[in-house]
Formats: C-alpha cells, structure tokens, sequence
C-alpha cells in the first residue's frame, strides 16, 4: 500500500524528505502559499531534483488562502494548470462553500480552522461529494492546540467526519507539517481518523487510495493525457 | 489462605496488545523522560477514565536506548487511542521528537522479534 501525505511545508527540504522516507511514505504534496508565484515555480523545480534522488514521489501543491470568492476563482485559473495539487485553506464559511463547489479544487484543508463551528454543513459537504473535492483532517492543529482549545477542534472533526460518512465525501489525513519534525507517520493519521468515527478500511484509504488516485489524475491532466472526464490517451 | 487473587482464566483476562515505536529525535532521551511525555498525552487527550480503559503499561526491559525503540502494552480495543496519544506528542524536555510507531503484537516475544530485532535461545539453536 502507497501511504500519501497530501500537506507538508519544507523548510528543510531535504531533511523532510529523508523523515517522511523513514515513516513510511511513497509520496508528499509539499504545499506552497498562493501569494507566492516565483517561490512555487522555484519549489516544482526543487522537487524534481529531490523526487530523483530520494526516489520518493514530490508533488507540487499550492494553498490558496483566499479572502474572498474572486480571490479563489482568480488563483484557481492561475493555478489549476500548473499545480499537480490544489488546496484550499479553509475556515471562512462562504470560502469553504465556494471551494467545495468548484470541481478545480482538490482539497479544502482544514475547514474547521479557528471557528467556534465545524465550518462546514451537509450542503458543503453534499457539494464537495458531487464535485470530487476532499475534505481534510488536519493533524498538525491537535498538535498545535492544547486542552481546551484541542477539545473544540477534535469534536468538529469529529462532526466533519460524520458528514462526510454521510455524503460519501472523500475524506484525507494530512500532517500539515510546518518542518520535518510536524511529520507523523501514516498509520498514526489513520488511526487519528479511526478515532474520530471511520473504520480501519476507510482511515487507511484517506492515507493511502483517495491521495493516490488524486495525485495520478492530477499528473495526466497536467501530461495531456485526460482531454475530458472519461476520455483518456492511452500510450 | 493465598495472599494474592488466583490468576484469572485466560477467557476472562484482558486481550493485550503490544505496541512497538521508536523515537525519532534531535538527540538521545532517556526512557523515564519518554514515559512521562507519554502519560502526559494520554491523559490530555484520553482523560483519567480513558487513560484508565487503555490499561497501559511501559515495559521497561525492553526499552533498546541504543535504537530508541520500545514497547507499550495496552487493551485490544485501545490501540488505536494509544498510537493518537503517541503521535502528538511534539517535544521531550525541549528536544523535538516524531513518535514512530512499528506496529502491533499480540505478544512481548513476538513484538520484541519483529520490531526490536531481539533474538532467542531457540533461533540461534535453530540456525546451528
């Protein structure tokens, strides 16, 4: 099985690299801000070299922390063609909305973040089911949050959790590691899923089935290969 | 009259599980300091009661300081809040460390076999 983790931030690339190689990853998404142009060309450019020698598979993914909608439509069109991954930064409802409804987005990463809500309800997720777009389990903010504070955002997970059981919404595990050290290995983002109500089948496919096959889609699109949804040019 | 309770029938005893991890970290830590961290997460995230129903324990013996691997025994069906536990732990006594787990065993020998690389009497009788 290929374990993925589709939300890291290399600092230390190298370094991130070699530790996610040790915990058992075949793949990451090393996310970049959208605010950052040059810096996520640079970045492809960076993980190519570093995909050859590691032998690790390195996508390049971009968050976009957008304000308002046209600010996410705006980096959506500037972005989906270059990006092998596209992810949303969540926590504004309406963003949330408009990124679920977008099948150009890949992934809404944490949608709960810094609400006193889960941020999002059935018609997101009933929207991000019928457009493709997965909804992420963040780990980096348990490990960031304490306490109090720890409690709300496990209890909206939770929550997220059941209704994209609900909906059939695809469902990632990520780190959402800030350095090398923010790595968790897959099978301990799995069982975080576990914990929060999907079975061992469905946690281990958020680390593994669903950021494969999204990462594979994403890199024959960018190939050519896929004209439209169901045609495809074979080799 | 014995002075301790018999010990229980094995269909009436607690299913345990052995959970192998190993501690990535900037430098060496010593086994007490892993412990405490790890009591810390449990309670934090599980609370008394939930830390009471994973039943564990930290087998010191098997702690290799060398590798900075170790085993944690728990119940059957709380694994998976163990490994969580495990995982958020950031930091010991200021040094930064990844929790790693290796897996799960239902038994010390096997979890030291697979996952610790110990060797027994028999293996070396079985080699020669």
């Amino acid at each position: 099985m290929k374990f993925y983790d589709l939300h890291v931030h290399a600092q230390d690339l190298e370094k991130t690299v070699e530790v996610a190689a040790t915990l058992g990853f075949s793949g990451l998404a090393v996310v970049e801000y959208h605010q950052k142009f040059d810096a996520f060309r640079e970045l492809r450019k960076r993980l190519r070299d570093a995909s050859q020698k590691s032998g690790l598979e390195l996508v390049g993914a971009v968050e976009i922390q957008a304000d308002s909608i046209k600010t996410l439509k705006r980096a959506l069109a500037k972005y989906r063609e270059i990006a092998e991954l596209v992810l949303v930064s969540g926590g504004d409802y309406a963003i949330n909305r408009a990124a679920a409804e977008d099948g150009r987005v890949d992934v809404i990463a944490h949608p709960e973040f810094k609400r006193v809500d889960s941020g999002i309800d059935h018609v997101v997720t009933q929207s991000a089911a019928q457009n493709g777009v997965a909804l992420e389990l963040n780990m980096g903010e348990l490990l960031t949050t304490y306490k109090r504070v720890r409690t709300h955002v496990l209890n909206h997970m939770e929550r997220n959790v059941m209704l994209c059981k609900e909906f059939g919404t695809p469902i990632v595990v990520t780190s959402g590691a800030k350095d090398a050290w923010g790595l968790r290995d897959p099978r301990e983002l799995a069982a975080l899923a576990q914990i929060l109500g999907l079975t061992l089948e469905e946690s281990m496919r958020a680390v593994s089935d669903t950021c494969e096959a999204r990462v594979q889609a994403n890199k024959k699109k960018l190939a050519g290969k896929i004209l439209y949804k169901g045609v495809e040019v074979e080799e | 009259m014995a002075d301790k309770p018999k010990t229980l029938p094995p269909t009436l005893r607690e299913k345990k599980r052995y959970l192998a991890f190993e501690i990535i970290s900037e430098k060496p830590l010593r086994f007490d300091a892993i412990v405490d961290a790890f009591w810390n997460a449990l309670l934090t995230l599980l609370g008394e009661l939930g830390t009471a129903r994973t039943n564990v324990w930290f087998v010191k013996d098997a702690w290799d300081e060398k590798r900075q691997r170790g085993l944690v025994r728990c119940g059957h069906v709380q694994v998976e809040n163990v490994r969580v536990a495990l995982a958020l732990i950031t930091s010991i006594g200021g040094v930064r460390v990844i929790p790693h787990s290796l897996g799960v065993s239902g038994t010390m020998e096997g979890a030291r076999k697979k996952f610790l690389g110990e060797r027994t009497l028999k293996d070396f009788a079985d080699e020669t």
